[in-house]
């Protein structure tokens, strides 16, 4: 598995930076807002080949430079989305993507990623920013989507 | 697999990257369902919206679009062509439009910009990088940072 479940309060969050240190599970930031982390990253050969193999990424040791959006899919982070959220019927959209490293990722070594998540009101959006590192930072990640209703109703909210 | 990329031979000599350089286009796709499935199942990416043509609809849109992050990925792939001797070091891109099943895009880009490395700062490279779709008009709109590889 290239995710685990992320553990409980703060037990290496003080390993990224010191704003983080009092990273808990989850923690709600503002009623649109909330933080989720540390969870543990790995990024193992055969995800990684697979991904490889449906990007057409050519064949080297590195990783692939946007393989840790994988991680942003981790269980925690999707439940988070929709309690954010709180529509019914509605679908992300990707409006923009930022992969910002200070030092490369390894295969095969284990992460920690912290994540905040925040809701946007008119448009709808979702940004995710997501920081990864072990002793030191080594990958900054925002994602920013778009929120769509499929229910017919008007795309505004 | 459908996808398919025109595989240019790097077309750089030994000289570092120069303002204004331009880089041939290459093509990317097109992407049919089994694709997006592949992608969706290997990124974990499993939008619907990608895989479930009545659901893409009931979001007004004609058909699914291809992930964003596969287009994406698709920009590291192209500079390892142009510039293999330039690392990838960030990457942030605005997804202007869809690109749908079926598709076809074309990415280029150009270097944008020069910034001259100072003590332990290495030189930085940044390149403007485009995703056309069919129609010529741009999908992607990506800012890349470079650095020369360390050699040995």
């Amino acid at each position: 598995m290239a995710e685990q479940r992320p553990e409980a309060s703060g037990e290496a969050a003080g390993t990224l930076n010191a704003s983080r240190q009092d990273a808990t599970l989850r923690q709600d930031l503002s009623p649109a807002s909330l933080r989720l982390g540390p969870i543990h990253v790995r990024a193992g050969i055969a995800e990684v080949e697979a991904f490889r193999r449906e990007t057409g990424a050519l064949e080297n040791n590195k990783l692939p430079f946007t393989y840790p959006v994988r991680w942003l899919t981790h269980p925690d982070i999707r439940a988070a989305g929709p309690a954010l959220i709180n529509m019914e019927a509605w679908v992300p959209i990707h409006e923009s993507q930022s992969f910002d490293y200070e030092r490369p990722l390894d295969l095969e070594v284990d992460y920690q990623m912290m994540v905040e998540l925040t809701r946007e009101f008119e448009p709808a959006r979702l940004i995710l920013r997501a920081e990864i590192g072990d002793a030191k930072p080594c990958l900054q990640m925002e994602m920013i989507l778009r929120i769509i209703r499929t229910d017919g109703a008007e795309n505004h909210t | 697999m459908t996808l398919a990329r025109d595989h240019v031979v790097a077309e750089i000599g030994n000289e570092p990257p120069k303002i204004g350089e331009k880089f041939s286009p290459q093509s990317f796709g097109p992407c049919d369902l089994d694709d997006l499935r592949g992608y969706a199942a290997a990124s974990g990416d499993d939008n619907p919206i990608h895989l479930d043509p009545s659901l893409a609809q009931r979001a007004g849109l004609k058909a699914p679009p291809v992930h964003g992050m596969l287009l994406m990925s698709q920009f590291e792939s192209a500079l390892e062509i142009w510039r293999p001797d330039l690392t990838l070091i960030r990457l942030a891109s605005k997804f202007l439009r869809p690109i749908f099943l079926g598709e076809t895009v074309e990415i280029s880009g150009r270097v944008a910009q020069i910034t001259p490395g100072t003590g332990d700062e290495k030189t930085k490279f940044l390149l403007r990088l485009m995703m056309y779709n069919e129609r010529r008009e741009i999908a992607l709109l990506a800012e890349a940072t470079t650095i020369l590889k360390t050699v040995g």
